[in-house]
Order: structure tokens, then C-alpha cells, then sequence
């Protein structure tokens, strides 16, 4: 399967190709469900880009169609150590719903 | 379960196996679940990770063990339902597997022959004949006067036959002392040959006198390893090496042989008279000679089993049996730090193994043939008679015995031994005269 990582798109000032964009699936057990009965992926994005920027980054790099996409900002939690207190980096979430008949396959390389 | 046996050499077989779907798939599916309940998986909790997530991401693995089992699972079943006796390991080829296809792999194995032996009855063999001449006892009495001669220091020379008591050290060649090469009261024998003439040590050691000492070289085999003295199975020509010793005589003992009468027969044989010394060991010799005579008789019969009954072993068993020579021979040497090469006694060994293999198989062919079995009383028989042997109670022999599980080999000693019985009184025995010194 050929696949194209050639779609570019412009987040906020910086042309960025799709593996930038699309930073790793979300594999938990709500997200395999989501999966299995809605044909939803989940994928942490870069913070910058938008729900169009993510729609043609999964079409680019998977070949697939995607009908729909859901962000959110998750926020990082507060983490401390002994008595330093830090944060962890908010990022964005995306859930992108596919068309009736495209998968992806996480594990296939 | 579908099999197909196919014979592949004359005794090897190939199974061929067929194991449906349904039973694969459900194996599998077993397996999936079962590791489920186990996995720790971040991002799921613990069992509920979904199936599809494992088999895509550790299916392959989970499959390759399944597989492994089935296999060796269904290899048993077949040969069992098959009747196969296998004698080796199997080898596994051609394993097919895909998901919902009947699992078909092929396995190879060596299988006991079944032999029917033809000619064992007259069965024309040679029996040694040793009888107990009176020479022999005769030579055993004067082994056992020697045995019990008295020692007496006496103020002269030494001659023949008499013990010098001394020092002996080790000389290099210029005639220095060798370190730690130094024995202190040592008894050296003069002896006499057998044409009563000094060996080559009594020779320069005649005439020697307490306090006096004397230089002696004396040749004898290279001693590498002390222990391999009485390996006489090397064939190559023993080395020689000539050594010098120094002997600083302390005393000159004179040998006394004890009259030979009833009172050395009360010492040595703890018996009354001479005579009955005598009938002692001409029935201890007689029951030897007994024993020989058999094995040998055995061992004739064997020989012309093989010869009449000529059949192929397969060549793991003789693999096996040498396995269990190689482990035996490393029981007996354990301790002794010579090395053991395993590939010299495989060479070595290979015809002695067949020859185990073969008659460990004609024996039982021809007991089931001739029906031969152990029965009950024989065994109480023979354990009788142990328990006797051994002085140990019946009752406690047979709970050691079951402990160490050695009544299935007793049973299997007894079971040859009627087999032999059999076969020595169908066959037509030649008594042969030998001669005496075996």
C-alpha cells in the first residue's frame, strides 16, 4: 500500500506535513470501543492544527475518508514530586469518524 | 481427527494429521481469552482488553504456542489411537496452519519392530565344559597358604622369597633424591617367576642386608594417569620408562608358609578339616564355573539367534542404548577427572548397542511367542531367594524394592532368564572341551 505523506498544510505560520500532525492513536479500551461500534479513531494532534489541517492529515496518510472530526483540549494534569509541584503539557485530542467501510490498522506497521 | 500412517522406512512411519477447524478455532479462541484475563495493557483495564486488540497485536505469538501444543497433543493421540509404539522422538514437518483451516502437519517416528522370529527352536550351540580339576583347587589352597604366611625378621641376607622392609625414594638421573617421591616401610617382595628365577627388582635386591642400601633401576609401563592402570583395553604398546630407586633395607623377614592341615582350614575357611576346606572351594568353583558355562551358553545362543534372525534396528534405539552406555560408563568413572569422549564410545560402542538391540527385541519376540511370562510365584521365588541372599526380610526387600522401582527390572531379569531357559532347552546343545584358565 502506497502511501502519500505529501498533503501540507499551514498551522499557524509553519507548513507542516501529516505525520507533524497526527503525533500517535489513542489505543485504550474506550477508544478500541469507539472503534468497534462507531468506526471512531482517536489520535493525539499537534495543539495547533485544526479539525480541517487533522481531516486531510488521515486521508493523506491512511487512505482513507473521513466523514467527521471531534477535538478537544485535554488538559494536563497536575503532577508533583515531593514538594515541587509541576503540570503536564495540555494537548489535543482528536476523534475522527470514518466513512461506512475505511479502517485503519494501528499495528500494521 | 483424520490420520494417515504411511510407512516411510521400514520402521519409521509417517503420520499424517488432520485436525478440524471447529476443534483449532476453539483452541484458540481458548487461548486468546485465557490471556486476556491476564494482560496488562495500558489503557484498558485488566480483562478487558478486546479480543480483536489481542489478536492483532499479539496473535501471531499466541498462535505459534497453541499450535506447539496442539500439535504435540494430537501427535499423541494419533499414535496412541494408531497403535504406534514409538522408540525415538518424533520430528514435526510441514506444519499448516491458518486461521480457520484444518491444522495438517506430518510427523515422523521410529517404531519398535515387531519381528516374529522364525528359527529359534535347535538352535545349534556350543557349551564350554569346565570341570573343577584338583589342580585348580589344589592352586587355590596354596593361593590361600600364601595368603596366611607369617613373617619373621631374620639376621642374614636376603634371598628369594623372603620380604624386605625399607625406605624407598625416587632417584632422578643423576641419582639426586626426587622430592615427595619417598615411601618409608615398604615391604618388597623377592619374588620368583614362574621358572623360579628372580623377577628383574629380587634379582638386585638379593643378598641385601638390614642397614645396608642399594640402587636398584627397574622398568615400568609410563603411569600418566594412576587410575587407567588397569585398563587393559588400550591396545597401543604400553610405554616403558626406566626408574632408579634407592632402597635402604631396615629388616630381612623370612615368609613361613602355615602347614596345610585342619588347623589353617579352621582359619581361612572357618571350616573343620581340610577336607572340608577342600569340598568348600571345589562347590564354591563348581557354582562359578556354573555361571561362566551359562553366559556363555547365553551368549552362543544369542550369537546364532542374530545369525538365523536377521532383521534391521532402527537406528534410534541404538542411539538410545548407546545413550544409556555413555550414561553408565560416566556413573562408573564419576569422580575421576579424565575426560569422557562421548563420540569414541558411540563409535566404538555402535555394534555392541545393535547387538543389545537386537537381543533385548528377539528375547521378548520370542517370549510372547512362546507365551513366556512372569508369573506371581516365580517372582516370590526369586525374591525369596534375595531376601535370603542379602539377609533382609521379605516384607521390608519388597517395600525397598517397589520404593526404588526395581521390581519391574527384576521382573524383566526373571522373564529373560526363562526366555534363555527356553531357548537352551529347544536348542541342540555341543558340550566342548576347554581348556582350563578361562
Amino acid at each position: 500500500m502506497r502511501r502519500s505523506f505529501s498533503h501540507s498544510s499551514s498551522v499557524g505560520g509553519l507548513v507542516k506535513n501529516s505525520m507533524q500532525i497526527i503525533r500517535r492513536p489513542i489505543i485504550t479500551e474506550r477508544a478500541s470501543n469507539l472503534q468497534e461500534s462507531q468506526n471512531k479513531y482517536v489520535f493525539e494532534v499537534l495543539r495547533g492544527a485544526n479539525k480541517v489541517d487533522i481531516q486531510r492529515a488521515v486521508e493523506a496518510m491512511f487512505e482513507v475518508e473521513v466523514v467527521k472530526v471531534n477535538t478537544s483540549t485535554v488538559h494536563g494534569k497536575i503532577k508533583r514530586l515531593g514538594r515541587f509541584q509541576g503540570r503536564r503539557s495540555n494537548w489535543k485530542k482528536a476523534v475522527v469518524t470514518l466513512a461506512d467501510g475505511h479502517s485503519i490498522d494501528f499495528f500494521e506497521g | 481427527m483424520n490420520v494417515q500412517v504411511t510407512e516411510s522406512g521400514t520402521w519409521r512411519r509417517t503420520l499424517e494429521i488432520e485436525a478440524p477447524a471447529e476443534d483449532v478455532d476453539k483452541r484458540l479462541n481458548d487461548a486468546y481469552r485465557k490471556y486476556s484475563k491476564t494482560l496488562n495493557l495500558p489503557g484498558f483495564r485488566k480483562g478487558k482488553v478486546p479480543l480483536s486488540v489481542i489478536k492483532r497485536q499479539f496473535g501471531s505469538a499466541i498462535q505459534g504456542e497453541v499450535v506447539q501444543e496442539m500439535v504435540e497433543e494430537f501427535y499423541r493421540e494419533a499414535s496412541e489411537a494408531e497403535g504406534i509404539q514409538p522408540v525415538s522422538q518424533a520430528s514435526i514437518d510441514d506444519i499448516n496452519f491458518e486461521e480457520g483451516q484444518p491444522l495438517v502437519f506430518k510427523a515422523s517416528v521410529d517404531v519398535r519392530p515387531e519381528i516374529t522370529v522364525e528359527t529359534y527352536k535347535g538352535l545349534k550351540v556350543t557349551r564350554p565344559v569346565f570341570a573343577v580339576e584338583d589342580e585348580h583347587v589344589d592352586s587355590r589352597l596354596r593361593y590361600m597358604q600364601e595368603e596366611s604366611a607369617t613373617e619373621q625378621v631374620v639376621e642374614r641376607a636376603a634371598d628369594l622369597d623372603d620380604v624386605v622392609f625399607a625406605d624407598v625414594e625416587e632417584l632422578d638421573e643423576d641419582g639426586s633424591p626426587v622430592a615427595d617421591h619417598k615411601s618409608e616401610d615398604q615391604s618388597i617382595r623377592l619374588f620368583k617367576t614362574e621358572d623360579d628365577k628372580p623377577t628383574e627388582l629380587a634379582e638386585q635386591l638379593m643378598g641385601i642386608s638390614a642397614g645396608e642400601s642399594r640402587e636398584v633401576t627397574i622398568t615400568r609401563p609410563v603411569q600418566d594417569e594412576p587410575d587407567q592402570e588397569d585398563h587393559e583395553d588400550r591396545d597401543e604398546e604400553p610405554k616403558e620408562e626406566t626408574v632408579m630407586f634407592r632402597v635402604m633395607a631396615k629388616e630381612i623377614r623370612e615368609r613361613e608358609l602355615p602347614e596345610l592341615d585342619d588347623e589353617l582350614a579352621q582359619d581361612v575357611g572357618g571350616v573343620e578339616t581340610l577336607d572340608e576346606l577342600k569340598t568348600q572351594i571345589r562347590n564354591e568353583m563348581a557354582t562359578q564355573y556354573d555361571q561362566m558355562i551359562r553366559q556363555r551358553v547365553e551368549e552362543n545362543l544369542m550369537d546364532a539367534l542374530i545369525e538365523e534372525n536377521p532383521f534391521e534396528v532402527p537406528d534410534s534405539m541404538v542411539e538410545n542404548y548407546l545413550d544409556g552406555m555413555i550414561e553408565s560408563y560416566k556413573r562408573e568413572h564419576a569422580g575421576h577427572d579424565h575426560g569422557i569422549d562421548e563420540d569414541a564410545i558411540r563409535e566404538e560402542g555402535r555394534d555392541q548397542a545393535e547387538r543389545g538391540v537386537k537381543r533385548f527385541l528377539l528375547l521378548d519376540a520370542v517370549a510372547d511367542q512362546e507365551d513366556i511370562g512372569v508369573t506371581d510365584d516365580d517372582l516370590d521365588k526369586h525374591l525369596e531367594e534375595m531376601s535370603q541372599r542379602h539377609n533382609i526380610e521379605g516384607p521390608r526387600l519388597r517395600q525397598i524394592l517397589g520404593r526404588t522401582e526395581q521390581l519391574g527390572r527384576i521382573e524383566s531379569d526373571i522373564k529373560t532368564q526363562k526366555t534363555f531357559d527356553f531357548l537352551i532347552d529347544n536348542a541342540d546343545v555341543e558340550d566342548v572341551e576347554e581348556v582350563e584358565g578361562e
